[in-house]
């Protein structure tokens, strides 16, 4: 099959890949781009492992189509640092013992950051709710609401991140 | 779990999508729609009934739009279950379109897919190489049925939550191909047969859901079943609807999802409640009958004997719902 | 050294520290194996069964083989493909490929590899087996008939029989004679896998010298480094292990595995490095979950609560091949000795194979499952006494420093303590049989080892007969940055271990954690560890990491006296000095008393390990269970069942777990946490389904994992009994948690409606029944002596 070429924004960079039409956002992140940080775990829409942002909303990079994230931005748990700077749901998760394995940590931390933007203040059962397409083996997820309401009571502190990302595009779903 | 070669294609209009298809028609070349992909895609890398045409609905802004009227079928489901008018006027809509499987699958999904989405099976939803050691089944590659044996008609499950929703509230939905588009009820939909599934032509897009204004005036009332409460299918799943005159019925709508090949309204069952008082014992009663009426297969989590007793729980508890009273423990139960 | 187990004033152990490798994790810049890029790597499928029980006739590989970008292709005739290996060494029933003959639907018949993922995927496809079909057995009780072709050859009088134990101690059957009470029944048990989130992967690589280098997701990189040299007839300094980062192990990923040698197999002939990497479904195929088991047990019981005897009889359905399977068969009966005094007991186990998945290893190994039984009879005894259920496990309870009746020897318990604060936390009290209809609480309670005493090779037996090779050995490293560098070979699968190998060498040696990295990734460069499982990574390998840096502080104290005139001993390592005790302002910093150390010798190096006591009898079957200390732990659980639908929510679990000394209570809290998550999906939803020995559910769809809106709040309570021989006075927290919560289910259940359940997964479906066999209402009274 021959191969189809796709500009892709990455992280905040260009990219220009060719690829077999049918390659999933997850496909391209670790085999083309190298970008090994989002899991594959069931590769069906289970697990959540493989969750990445577009458009600043969570989405499962195993389902999704390549071609069908053209002109979108993509961020992977790669960019959510800033430089050496933590991301405060990454050192909340390190020091609160929310990740043991770690496999499925990138896809949580996606997960909580873009609810985490949207609803800076969630309720337990927000919380609880928004990470429930999420698998964890590890924690029974009990150290993961610590680190998640310690994130977000530091995040409210913080000037906002995310400057690139417009609050538009991430409350209107500009995903499609 | 590498996705099959196919060629893509990404119309910007509805008009160009069907030009494809007018193509792909004339020159017999197999194709299919996607959509949110969170069903198509997961049975392409099963390698289940893969096409050689895709043709990505995403990008067709004709299939945008929620009103009280009408929801593009290119909605996501999130969308649909934070949109503050179908929370207001359609809360069980709302609540369906949040109990679908997982969030994520949420932020892909959408009301058309959800809608047409593939039924179910143990025998069906497997690799290429389950299959293959199974020796397959009529739905995929082989002309047997496998949890029928010598059935010729396929009873995979259809498991979408908004369709009983959606029957209830007398929804259509538009179906635009290359011979024109046309509005179909989905009452009329359908069909109870999970190779067939509908009555949409492969080359139609479902374009839009249509809302009649005396949905406005029905109280509905979702219910489903399932092991974990995030990620799984329904095992069973009941809507409920009446026209109110003080607690007296005027007018109801059962419908079912997850017992059988299609989402079904339950004229029957409903009938029995005009005119009644919506309370117990009625709710028993309906309950009683539509228990009787269903027939679930052992396709899906949990075993068809239950999953018939509880689709009598669930219209209860929507009945309940819809009537504002306490369900009575129900006979079953109580030995 | 003074006996610092006694003491509180650590630096280091028992506080709270973060994973020495969290920020990899949190990152994504952690290398799990499918994420190493290596030029030339190929992409290895494996060709899988399609029948349960088959000759093969004939593989044909001819298109795999003429298909461009395939560069290897491996077949059972391969040399290699059909050597025996297994994890232990008893029982050495795998091959890497099918040779003759196929066991299970999803058994490894041949592999390709090729330039990429959909070449080899094409090629795995195209690649035809012609099979004669033998009869499978698929039913554990028929496998203890004679077969027309048993599964092992080995098998005796023909039978698929692959272990039996029976042990006796005492008379039980005239101590039940005695007894108040008798209660016993059945218990049957579904399979269950571990379902870590990271499919198994391998990479198999020879360098250009011949070396063969596998990178591997495992538990014991050592076991796998012993096969992959008898496979691959190669001696073991020649073959280098990685175990990169591991999402998850959980007992899964503890046994050399048929892909690890066919990738090894398929870089052999391709000359190229070969990636393995599953897909889910692979993984259910693979399994070693844990073995799905009917379970009779009788427990005896006087009228003042004392257990007389408990007599139990396991059927063992191990699937095609060993693994582990001789320990489940031991430990099924041997852990059921704790956490009660059990003065008559008695067991018997068979093991069977079957045409099925192999199961083996999974955390709780062999304990669980006895524990459900074991927790759901003495409730059902005290209901029968009118005895409280705290109560009469109280006064069961093993004292410390006692030994069983098979001589396994208790130091350390705090079970006591685990049922004391239970009982409170959860306010039993005003809550059990107090409740409304439909809610519930209960209570089980469990028992581990903390690392096996007995290693499964006879190199580390600690009789001088043999070759005394201690289980765990740490190197530690100092060098002129005054940097500590940790060499081990324990594994470190997610639950820390890495962290707590640093914890262990800075709090001897006074320094804090970022002073401390730990290698323990290489074979090249790790001393030998028997690796994680069996929960004997902390105990273990915690041991001799104490023991590396307390013989790197004397070299570090002979340096300070150099240089202050003072006596070696009066240095203590303290806040990155050594401080002299006698007077605490003579004080020489690490870094110089590193500097001093080095003078004429260079980098500073230095050896600790641990050899497990000699322990136990001398019966046959004596040295099964035996452990140097083991874990004690008492849960509750409370329920809400809806007795319409027979759906049970777990609105909380409290999980009193002895630990022995908890040296980073957050990472202790996350194993008894991810513990109680993982045994209540065996509890109530768990289930490896089979059709015609086929799995029915191999993906996560369908197999139900637990998410966080199915989890219950869970309340760690960790007891600290301080060890006298663990280090600094630890023991296992990563396994024994698992246990409790299924009895203690299963108890609330009953306390909420009156059904006592027997098989696992307690589903809404059984617990319906139950409701309607019952009778709706039938909420379990209050006995008269419990009252309170």
């Amino acid at each position: 099959m021959r191969k189809i070429l796709l500009r892709l924004r990455v992280n905040g960079a260009h990219h220009e890949v060719a690829v077999r039409p049918s390659a999933t956002v997850l496909d391209v992140v670790r085999d083309t781009l190298h970008l090994t940080g989002t899991k594959r775990g069931c590769d069906m829409g289970t697990c959540g492992c493989c969750t990445v942002l577009v458009d600043g909303r969570a989405r499962l990079g195993c389902l999704t189509l390549a071609a069908e994230v053209e002109g979108c931005e993509v961020r992977t748990i790669e960019s959510l640092r800033e430089g050496e700077q933590l991301h405060p749901l990454q050192s909340a998760f390190a020091e609160c013992g929310a990740a043991q394995c770690g496999f499925c940590t990138p896809g949580f931390l996606m997960t909580c950051s873009a609810l985490l933007s949207r609803t800076p203040t969630p309720t337990p059962e927000q919380v609880k709710d928004a990470i429930s397409g999420n698998l964890c083996r590890c924690t029974g997820y009990t150290k993961m609401y610590e680190a998640i309401d310690r994130a977000a009571a530091q995040m409210r502190t913080e000037p906002a991140r995310e400057p690139e990302l417009s609050s538009r595009e991430a409350v209107s779903g500009g995903s499609r | 779990m590498i996705l099959p070669s196919f060629e893509l294609h990404r119309p910007s209009s509805l008009a160009e999508a069907i030009d494809l298809v007018r193509g792909f028609e004339a020159r017999g070349e197999s194709y299919d729609f996607l959509s949110g992909g969170t069903d198509l895609l997961a049975n392409y890398k099963c390698k289940i009934n893969v096409k050689r045409h895709v043709v990505s609905l995403r990008h067709l802004p004709e299939l945008l739009g929620i009103s009280r009227d009408s929801i593009g079928a290119g909605e996501l489901l999130w969308r649909i279950a934070e949109s503050q008018e179908i929370h207001e006027s359609f809360p069980a809509l709302a609540k369906a379109a949040e109990w679908v499987a997982s969030p994520l699958i949420r932020e892909s999904a959408t009301i058309g897919g959800n809608l047409l989405q593939d039924t179910r099976c143990y025998h069906y939803n497997q690799t290429y190489w389950w299959r293959v050691a199974h020796e397959s089944c009529l739905k995929a590659e082989a002309d047997v049925c496998r949890v029928v044996p010598g059935e010729k008609t396929c009873v995979a499950t259809y498991c979408g939550d908004l369709a009983p929703v959606l029957l209830c509230m007398g929804a259509s939905v538009r179906l635009v191909g290359p011979d024109g588009s046309r509005d179909v009820p989905l009452s009329a939909f359908y069909i109870d047969e999970g190779i067939q599934r509908f009555v949409k032509k492969p080359s139609e897009i479902l374009s839009e859901v249509r809302i009649p204004t005396e949905a406005r005036r029905r109280k509905v009332a979702y219910r489903k079943l399932r092991l974990r409460q995030s990620i799984d299918f329904p095992d069973a799943g009941i809507a409920f609807a009446a026209e109110l005159s003080g607690s007296r019925i005027v007018n109801c709508w059962i419908a079912s999802t997850a017992v059988g090949s299609a989402a079904l309204l339950h004229p029957d069952v409903a009938q029995k409640a005009m005119g009644r008082d919506l309370g117990e014992p009625l709710a028993g009663e309906l309950a009683a009958a539509l228990v009787a009426s269903a027939r679930p297969y052992r396709n899906t989590f949990f075993a068809p004997g239950y999953r018939k007793e509880m689709l009598g729980v669930l219209l209860r508890r929507a009945m309940a719902e819809v009537g504002g009273f306490e369900p009575a423990p129900s006979q079953s139960a109580a030995g | 050294m003074t006996d610092e187990r006694k003491t509180n004033s650590f630096q280091i152990v028992g506080k709270n520290a973060a994973l020495v490798d969290a920020w990899k994790k949190v990152t994504g810049e952690g290398l799990y194996t499918d994420d190493f890029r290596i030029a030339g790597l190929l992409t290895g499928k494996i060709v899988r069964s399609t029948r349960a029980h088959a000759r093969i006739v004939k593989v044909d590989t001819s298109r795999a083989l003429a298909m461009e970008g395939v560069r290897a292709v491996v077949t059972g005739l391969d040399p290699g493909a059909g050597v025996k290996f297994g994890v232990l060494p008893i029982s050495k029933d795998e091959t890497a490929l099918a040779v003759d003959r196929v066991k299970y639907v999803g058994d490894c018949v041949a592999a390709v590899a090729a330039d990429d993922e959909e070449t080899a995927t094409a090629a795995a496809e195209s690649i035809e087996v012609e099979y004669e079909d033998l009869e499978p057995c698929l039913d554990p009780r028929k496998a203890l008939q004679p077969q027309s072709v048993p599964l092992q050859t080995k098998s005796p009088d023909g039978t698929n029989l692959h272990k039996a134990v029976d042990q006796a101690f005492g008379d039980v059957e005239a101590a039940f004679q005695a007894s108040a009470a008798v209660s016993g029944g059945r218990y049957e048990f579904a399979p269950v896998t571990h379902a870590f989130t990271e499919p198994h992967c391998v990479i198999a690589h020879f360098e250009p010298d011949g070396r063969l280098v596998v990178i591997s997701a495992q538990q014991v990189p050592h076991y796998l480094h012993r096969a992959m040299a008898e496979v691959m007839q190669m001696p073991m300094h020649r073959i280098r292990i990685v175990r990169p980062m591991v999402g998850g192990g959980f007992g899964g990923k503890s046994d050399p595995f048929p892909h690890e040698m066919v990738a090894a197999l398929l870089a052999r002939r391709a000359g190229r490095p070969v990636k393995i990497n599953f897909d889910r479904e692979d993984v259910f195929l693979t399994n070693h979950g844990r073995h799905p088991t009917q379970y009779d047990i009788r427990i005896g019981m006087a009228s003042d609560g004392a257990i007389t005897g408990l007599d139990a009889k396991a059927l063992i359905d191990g699937g095609a091949w060993g693994s582990f399977g001789v320990v489940t068969t031991y430990y099924n009966g041997v852990l059921s000795q704790g956490p009660y005094k059990i003065p008559n007991f008695r067991y018997s186990g068979r093991r069977v194979y079957t045409n099925k998945p192999p199961s083996g290893a999974m955390r709780g190994h062999g304990s669980v499952n006895a524990r459900f039984a074991i927790e759901s009879e003495l409730d059902r005894l005290c209901e029968q006494l009118g005895l409280d259920p705290f109560d009469v496990r109280k006064k069961n309870a093993l004292a410390p420093n006692s030994t069983t009746v098979n001589q396994f020897r208790i130091t350390s318990t705090g079970l006591v303590e685990c049922l004391d604060r239970t009982r409170a936390a959860s306010q039993w009290d005003r809550k059990f049989r107090r409740m409304p209809y439909g809610r519930g609480i209960g209570l089980g309670c469990g028992f581990y080892i903390s690392g096996s005493a007995l290693p499964i090779h006879f190199d580390f037996h600690p009789d001088p007969k043999y070759g005394q090779i201690p289980q765990s050995t740490v190197h530690v490293k100092i060098d002129l940055d005054a940097g500590v560098t940790v060499h081990s070979l324990a594994a470190d699968t997610g639950q820390g271990s890495d962290t707590m190998l640093a914890q262990c060498v800075a709090e001897p040696l006074g320094i804090p954690l970022s002073r401390v990295r730990v290698r323990t990734e290489d074979t090249d460069l790790a001393p030998i560890d028997l690796g994680s499982y069996s929960s004997r990574v902390t105990f273990m390998a915690g041991n001799a990491a104490r023991n590396a840096a307390i013989a790197a502080l004397e070299k570090l104290q002979i340096a300070a006296a150099r240089l202050t005139g003072r006596p070696a001993q009066s240095f203590i390592a303290r806040d990155e000095k050594l401080i002299d005790v006698t007077d605490p302002a003579v004080a020489v910093s690490f870094d110089a008393a590193v500097r001093e150390a080095m003078r004429g010798t260079g980098a500073l190096q230095a050896t600790g390990s641990y050899q497990s006591p000699r322990l136990g009898g001398s019966f046959k079957g004596a040295n099964a269970g035996l452990s140097p200390s083991y874990s004690f732990q008492a849960f509750v659980a409370e329920v809400e069942v809806d007795p319409e639908t027979g759906a049970v929510r777990v609105t909380d679990v409290w999980a009193a777990h002895d630990c022995g000394r908890a040296l980073n209570p957050v990472v202790v809290q996350g194993q008894i946490e991810g513990s109680v998550h993982m045994g209540l999906g065996q509890a109530l939803s768990e289930d490896m389904r089979y059709l015609k020995g086929q799995v029915l559910n191999a993906n996560l769809l369908d197999y139900k994992v637990f998410t966080s809106v199915d989890t219950p709040r869970i309340h760690s309570i960790v007891v600290e009994s301080i060890d006298p021989e663990g280090p600094f006075g630890a023991k296992e927290c990563g396994e024994g948690a698992l246990a409790p919560v299924i009895p203690a289910v299963a108890n609330a259940i009953y306390d909420a409606v009156g059904v006592r359940l027997t098989s696992v997964p307690m589903t809404a479906e059984k617990i319906l029944a139950g409701i309607r066999k019952v009778g709706r209402g039938a909420k379990p009274k209050l006995p008269a002596g419990a009252a309170r």
